[in-house]
């Protein structure tokens, strides 16, 4: 580390960051309301970018702040543009359904695919759903509600329950993927052989890395650079058409 | 480098604004769900060429992070990079301090440009105001009515996002003041670690995006039509000014091949703002678009305003903060193109208060004598004017370093 700060301090400090980024992350995954969520995530990056300063890295802190607290604000907009509930008041307020056994079962993506039992879809592997006809004579009439406040706002024109639990077949995958892929990073933290502390780097990190973009990693640096402009002309004959 | 100066604000700042917000504003009764419908109206009123725009912003800024190392870098490697040490570099080495008593000098010079800064911008501020358009100053009046309000209780009402509406204030307090530690006001406190910072100025436009989203999160917060529309206006300010304002920097950056204020002053024997007077004049700008100054105040002016619900304590921050970094934007114009504290004859400081308080003049006449914009005008002419011309900049200055060699 970068050798001003006093060991317990700089504990402290990564202590304190690692909590943020960490639980910036768990908050952004329990809240309903996306402009939060936004939010907990940009303070998350925000932390990782102190995490960086910590590492002696003062460019690519500040890299990392700036292009995180700018990009999560433009996704926070995006989300309010687009969604219909981005304060999370209808998430928030419905309970998951509890459903009985209903006479048929319908694919969210494809509404033609139909069966007696539930399942999966044979096209695109979902949870199959109960049918909506069925659904309304059930008991829960405000399960209705938030389905017909749904079709209001264009998003479900089909007429079909969204999945608001959004849980089917493919989280335990990614449950169990996730589980083993931090086991592998885990036991690569524990088993690495880590080099010896590097000396303190250059004062002036943004000469050095200027330097190096300029030199070694010129293709790499233009590359960049084309596929920037390229998203750039991209965005304007975007605008252009709408 | 030395970051402690930065820990130290922030906690200071974070601690003490947050705890006064949270002591200023019991009466507010929170929920957090929110459920009226009025925010509906404000988000079909915006054009779709706003997402477009703000993805161009994106780019831009992703393009930023490039520019600034190789502004750094430019006067060493030039055009295509072959021959380094071409040029003679300037060798300034000021002294590096290293303890305790100067980080603490250093926040607590961070917090005197805070507070001191604030306070005299809005005195700039309402003297231009009052004297161009005839009224009396009332100084007396204005201070009073500050320190009446400053304790009063939030009234807030019920469907305010607790968590939003109460962090916006500490988050602008925070962010300008962790701008704050990185301007030096004289040769005595151009040594300190802030303004020796490596990477300075790219700090100091950090600290502007973090007060548009301490802005968005006002608006948001407050959770009623205004504050909604007003937050999308400040999201319009940022993905508008934020680019020509980083463009107009690499302008010095580039002459000074350092990102650390005290280089950057140290290298102008000539002011750049002389030979770069293009840059000068974008930079005024974009800042007063990036500090919501009128005519560009779209987010703060009006009726339309992310602090239409503050009260008390939690508003006197806000247009403290407000004041706050439009003087740190006034201060950073002057270290990065009027030659900072250096000046004949006077000492250092009186010079940096002389220079900043022509920049804040400068700007708050700009907005008397101007209307305010509206979205789509301030959209335009920033895509349509000020990146192209401070893209222009940038290659002009490049030009001319060429031929000065």
């Amino acid at each position: 580390m970068n050798g001003t700060l006093s060991p317990p301090v700089e504990w402290l400090l990564f202590v304190v960051l690692s909590t943020v980024a960490i639980g910036g992350t768990f908050r952004m995954l329990r809240t309903m309301s996306m402009v939060r969520s936004g939010f907990s995530l940009m303070a998350s990056f925000c932390a990782i970018g102190g995490l960086f300063l910590l590492l002696s890295a003062d460019l690519l802190a500040s890299m990392q702040i700036m292009m995180y607290v700018a990009g999560m604000l433009v996704m926070v907009l995006f989300m309010v543009m687009v969604s219909p509930d981005p304060g999370g008041s209808m998430m928030g307020i419905a309970p998951p359904e509890e459903t009985g056994p209903a006479d048929e079962y319908v694919c969210p993506m494809h509404p033609d695919v139909r069966s007696r039992e539930p399942g999966q879809c044979p096209k695109c592997g979902m949870a199959l759903q109960p049918a909506p006809e069925h659904h309304a004579h059930g008991s829960a009439s405000h399960v209705k509600d938030h389905g017909q406040s749904a079709v209001q706002h264009g998003h479900m024109s089909s007429g079909m329950e969204m999945d608001m639990a959004m849980t089917h077949e493919f989280t335990r995958i990614a449950a169990v993927t996730g589980f083993i892929v931090a086991l592998g990073l885990l036991g690569a933290i524990a088993f690495a052989p880590w080099p010896a502390p590097a000396p303190i780097p250059a004062l002036d990190s943004a000469r050095t890395i200027g330097t190096e973009l300029l030199g070694r990693y010129m293709i790499a640096f233009e590359g960049a650079a084309v596929l920037i402009l390229l998203g750039m002309v991209g965005a304007v004959i975007f605008a252009r058409r709408a | 480098m030395d970051y402690r100066v930065a820990f130290v604000v922030a906690a200071l700042l974070l601690g003490t604004t947050s705890v006064w917000v949270l002591l200023a504003s019991r009466n507010a009764r929170p929920r957090d769900k929110r459920t009226d419908g009025s925010r509906q109206s404000a988000w079909t009123q915006v054009d779709v060429r706003y997402a477009v725009v703000a993805l161009l912003f994106l780019a831009f800024d992703m393009e930023m992070i490039y520019m600034f190392p190789w502004a750094v870098a430019y006067r060493q490697v030039g055009i295509v990079c072959c021959d380094s040490g071409r040029w003679p570099r300037v060798r300034l080495e000021a002294r590096r301090l290293r303890s305790m008593t100067v980080t603490l000098a250093n926040a607590a010079l961070a917090m005197a440009l805070l507070v001191g800064g604030a306070a005299w911008a809005a005195i700039v501020d309402h003297v231009m105001r009052s004297g161009v358009k005839g009224g009396s100053l009332q100084l007396a009046d204005r201070v009073r009515t500050f320190l009446s309000l400053l304790f009063a209780p939030d009234p807030g009402h019920q469907r305010i996002d607790r968590v939003l509406f109460r962090g916006a204030a500490p988050v602008a307090i925070t962010a300008v003041g962790l701008g704050a530690i990185v301007v030096p006001i004289g040769d005595s406190t151009a040594a300190l670690p802030g303004p020796q910072l490596a990477v300075g100025i790219f700090f100091y436009l950090v600290v502007l995006d973090v007060m548009a989203v301490a802005l968005f999160m006002a608006g948001w917060g407050a959770n009623a039509r205004p504050g909604t529309e007003a937050a999308f206006l400040a999201g319009a300010q940022l993905v508008s000014y934020l680019i020509p304002l980083g463009f107009a920097v690499t302008g010095a950056v580039m002459a000074a091949e350092s990102l650390s204020a005290t280089t950057l002053v140290l290298h102008q024997r000539v002011p750049f703002g002389l030979w770069q007077p293009l840059g000068l004049a974008i930079y005024l700008v974009a800042a007063m678009g990036q500090t919501y100054r009128p005519p560009v105040d779209l987010p703060v002016g009006g009726d339309v305003d992310v602090r239409v619900e503050y009260r008390g304590a939690a508003r006197r921050l806000l247009d403290g903060s407000l004041y706050a970094v439009w003087f740190l934007a006034a201060s950073m114009g002057v270290l990065l193109f009027l030659g900072g504290w250096r000046g004949p004859w006077l000492p250092g400081q009186i010079w940096f208060v002389l220079k900043t308080t022509l920049l804040l003049i400068m700007m708050a006449w700009l907005g008397v004598r101007f209307r305010r914009l509206t979205m789509a005008q301030l959209i335009r002419g920033a895509w349509l004017v000020l990146i192209p011309a401070s893209i222009f900049n940038v290659i002009l200055v490049g030009i001319l370093m060429m031929l000065a060699s």
